[in-house]
């Protein structure tokens, strides 16, 4: 007899806003966060009274650079509007949720955009350069267009993998979820 | 039994369902060598999670979840398109499940199963759609839908 799972009853996933709580509360605590427990644990002794950038802000700001580079790619050839618009969207999704964790969504200003560097490249995401994708002038052909964009999203997937792996795991969702989109607009830019 | 061991463990339910629906998926698509590929790997990526599920339950004393005789799908396989539209279900309904295990993981290991299967179930989700024919091909946070 064929049984019910729940794999195909999908309970709704936790918002982000409730687990950007948790972490504002942990911001309003001083930044007082789990010591790591030997050499097995994530959770990431990050402390908001320390100069240490947020590894978030790497992440923002090439979300930025992906946001603009799909932008003037469609505008240079429309023809490929349909196929990077999506993506473009994709990118303004993480920078609204990204902005919103880093709790600069209230000032409406954004970093500029950096190109992704991954921590440590795939040999895929390094494969045409020691340091990773260009942030040369864009190529002006459109063939040579896509394959630079594809680099960036591999190496922006390796970038939100990095932290993902690295940070406090209440921001493990959201930078999992990017490294994946990322991973996904790769493949549909092959 | 911890947050993460029981999010573990429905992931592990989920990836059992999965490998059941491929083998109706991998029927239906039997007369498309490449579309039969597509599926056979797919069910080989989820066997391989399955295994390390297995074990890394197992590693915590906790009996894991066994795999059921059969499950009712949400798609009748009746030829290819319906096929890979279950393939697509199959994978997209799976990101939600491993997207709810990350902010559970403390433990190192479990970050990166995590992370590498949400990752591996977005990737193929998305090159279904594509072979399906479905726009959009891409979703804008994996896991989340």
């Amino acid at each position: 007899m064929a049984r019910w799972c729940s794999l195909f009853d999908v309970r709704a996933p936790e918002p982000y806003s409730r687990i950007a709580r948790r972490n504002i509360f942990r911001h309003i605590l001083g930044g007082v966060g789990l010591l790591a427990l030997g050499g097995c644990t994530t959770e990431a002794s990050t402390s908001s009274s320390t100069a240490s950038p947020d590894p978030l802000e790497a992440v923002l700001a090439s979300a930025v650079y992906l946001a603009d580079r799909h932008s003037a790619a469609a505008t240079a050839f429309p023809d490929l509007a349909v196929l990077l618009t999506p993506l473009y969207d994709a990118h303004q999704t993480h920078i609204t949720a990204l902005a919103r964790e880093l709790g600069t969504s209230e000032s409406g200003i954004l970093p500029s955009g950096q190109p992704p560097t991954p921590a440590s490249p795939t040999p895929e995401a390094s494969s045409s350069s020691s340091v990773g994708p260009s942030s040369d002038p864009a190529p002006t052909e459109s063939t040579a267009l896509l394959a630079d964009l594809r680099q960036l999203e591999l190496a922006g997937q390796d970038q939100a993998k990095a932290v993902c792996l690295s940070d406090s795991r209440y921001r493990a969702a959201l930078l999992g979820a990017i490294a994946a989109a990322r991973a996904s607009h790769a493949e549909v830019l092959t | 039994m911890t947050d993460v061991v029981e999010r573990l463990a429905e992931a592990l339910e989920s990836e059992h369902a999965a490998i059941y629906a491929y083998g109706i998926i991998g029927a239906g698509l039997a007369a498309d060598e490449e579309l039969l590929e597509l599926a056979t790997t797919a069910e080989a990526a989820h066997r391989d999670r399955r295994d390390a599920l297995l074990l890394r339950l197992s590693r915590d004393g906790t009996t894991p979840p066994a795999a059921l005789p059969a499950y009712e799908l949400p798609v009748d396989v009746a030829d290819p398109n319906t096929a890979l539209l279950l393939s697509v279900t199959v994978e997209e309904r799976l990101t939600v499940f491993w997207h709810q295990v990350l902010p559970e993981t403390v433990q190192a290991d479990d970050r990166a199963l995590a992370l590498d299967a949400l990752i591996d179930c977005s990737v193929r989700a998305t090159r279904h759609r594509v072979r399906a024919g479905s726009a959009p091909s891409t979703v804008a946070l994996p896991g989340t839908v």
